[in-house]
């Protein structure tokens, strides 16, 4: 079955402004900046890393799946 | 449009280059000394690597992209991308609480089950109160079927469960029993499965590896507290459960089985007695082929603490606050000398980078649960065994046979009424409100830490939080930049 986030909800959560998605590589001469890329900011449920925990000195899960 | 540099960014000088971080995007830019001097004036004034206060005071100068030296420009749009730089009209802190609810609301779905709080160690730090109740195959039933009420109900795409105890490899047929169905389950809805497991390591079949991908374990955690001599006083095996050989031997063993098959993390109890000595380990990593491309073996450190009530003695020590700053450190040359090892793939997994947090912890999204042996619910796995921390419970089911089989005494608390007296509140959890937090630099990356913590006012946490963010954050940025380069 196919993901579908709540529509109404998503409206909702429109990100203040959505950076355009480039694709590494495609960007000239600032890719060899890049020690890391950033991570995309739509609002995409499938794009959620599932993570159980953050904080692994207190924590003994360390869950995640990317 | 005018712009304006994000709060959340922050340089780190490293040699002859500058690291620029921003904690909205997780991203990490190397700039040359000349595109240094020019990114510096509009990055606003100088920072001090102080927590929990800030914001207030932020006021970078607003600037247009024709105001922009030529070189800077022509590299600008990867700035904005990255987020360094904002529109100057932009809330941050609206930005993130925004993400945040979203996250919490379709944060994918997690199934913790813990298969008994019964466990073959009896370690001093244990943060659990262990009894012999074992999952049985019908609490497995009442699982899968609330499982398939949520998929229906709320369309997830994938299932992930992850396995607890006690020590989960004590049940072994309760996994192997509800994965199977699982599996089918999500295989028949044409939706993804994937599952993990926390363990001591010492309770596993010969063929380790055919178990780990029969029940689509992705990734296993595993335990040492230090070298061999530390380990075998803290995790020993407990009477009545001795193994012939030592228990690191058998943990030992178990990862060489369990070798590149599954991602394992590999956790390095660290207590005042264990010290420095945990910096031995890395020489066994390496004899053993763990770190060698292909491995999936990622080691990390982690200091003995007061977790929950049941282990509060280790917070009152004066022996273990002493230790948090040397802990820190060992943690730092640990950190290092591992990273030395990866390419920046395994460098992701090894939890050095201090990445983005779209939200801290799966117990403040709704679409988590932990579920106890005996059907209790729950959001945080440390709260599982008292029942007052429960949110909701399974209806009673004839739990008969599993106790009969282990002869124990203990008879399974039916729907007590204390269940949730106690519960905190995580889906009220609110870090953008908190007085510090809400003002923090390292907002994005921390959000307040753990949840539990925060609620249960745990000092011997919330106090280092602050601290190991001034402390480490830059060198944290300097050991992952010099890894990718290295590896990269």
């Amino acid at each position: 079955m196919a993901d579908k986030p709540d529509k109404a909800a998503s409206k909702q959560l429109v990100p203040v402004r959505l950076v355009r998605e480039r694709k590494p590589g495609a960007k000239g001469g600032a890719a060899r900046l890049w020690v890391k890329e950033p991570e995309s900011q739509v609002e995409d449920p499938s794009l959620l890393a599932a993570r159980l925990c953050s904080c692994s000195d207190v924590c003994l899960a360390v869950i995640e799946d990317r | 449009m005018q712009y304006k540099a994000s709060y959340y960014t922050r340089a780190v000088v490293d040699g002859p280059w500058t690291l620029l971080f921003n904690g909205v995007t997780s991203g990490l830019m190397r700039l040359p000394r000349d595109l240094s001097d020019e990114v510096a004036p509009f990055l606003g004034p100088p920072r001090s690597n102080a927590a929990g206060r800030g914001l207030a005071e932020w006021d970078p100068p607003h600037f247009a992209v024709d105001q922009l030296p030529p070189a800077l420009r022509e590299v600008f749009p990867e700035f904005v991308r990255g987020r360094f730089f904002v529109p100057a009209d932009e809330d941050e802190i609206a930005f993130l609480r925004r993400r945040n609810e979203f996250t919490r609301r379709n944060d994918p779905f997690l199934v913790t089950i813990t298969t008994t709080l019964d466990c073959n160690f009896d370690c001093y730090y244990c943060y659990e109160d262990k009894s012999p109740v074992y999952l049985s195959r019908e609490r497995c039933d009442q699982i899968l079927a609330y499982v398939a009420r949520q998929i229906e109900a709320k369309g997830h795409a994938k299932l992930y469960t992850d396995w607890y105890g006690g020590e989960p490899m004590l049940n072994p047929d309760a996994i192997e029993y509800f994965s199977a169905r699982a599996i089918d389950f999500c295989e028949r809805k044409g939706i993804g499965y994937s599952s993990a497991m926390i363990s001591n390591g010492t309770h596993w079949p010969e063929d380790a590896s055919g178990f780990a991908r029969r029940n689509r374990l992705n990734h296993v955690q595993i335990t040492l507290d230090g070298p061999a001599r530390h380990h075998n006083a803290r995790r020993g095996f407990k009477p009545g459960h001795e193994q012939e050989e030592t228990s690191f031997d058998v943990v030992v063993a178990t990862i060489d089985r369990l070798l590149g098959s599954t991602r394992i993390y590999l956790r390095i109890n660290v207590d005042p007695g264990v010290g420095r000595a945990a910096l031995e380990l890395v020489d066994l990593f390496v004899d053993h082929g763990w770190l060698a491309p292909g491995a999936r073996l990622y080691p990390y450190l982690a200091p003995i603490g007061p977790m929950t009530e049941h282990c509060g003695f280790i917070g009152a020590s004066e022996k273990f606050q002493r230790f948090q700053d040397d802990f820190e450190e060992i943690k730092r040359e640990f950190q290092r000398l591992v990273a030395a090892h990866m390419d920046p793939k395994g460098l992701e997994h090894l939890q050095i980078y201090p990445a983005t947090r779209r939200m801290n912890c799966a117990a403040v999204g709704d679409n988590s649960v932990v579920f106890g042996p005996d059907g209790m619910m729950y959001k945080c796995g440390l709260d599982v065994g008292i029942a007052e921390r429960a949110f909701d419970t399974l209806p009673p089911v004839n739990d008969g046979p599993p106790l009969e089989r282990r002869g124990s005494p203990f008879v399974i608390l039916k729907e007590t009424p204390a269940v949730g007296s106690k519960a905190h509140p995580y889906h009220a959890y609110d870090p953008f409100t908190h007085e510090r937090c809400s003002q923090c630099q390292y907002l994005p990356i921390c959000m307040g830490g753990c949840p539990k913590t925060q609620f249960e006012g745990n000092d011997f946490y919330l106090a280092r939080r602050s601290a190991y963010w001034e402390n480490n954050f830059d060198d944290l940025i300097r050991v992952y930049a010099e890894g990718a380069a290295a590896g990269g």
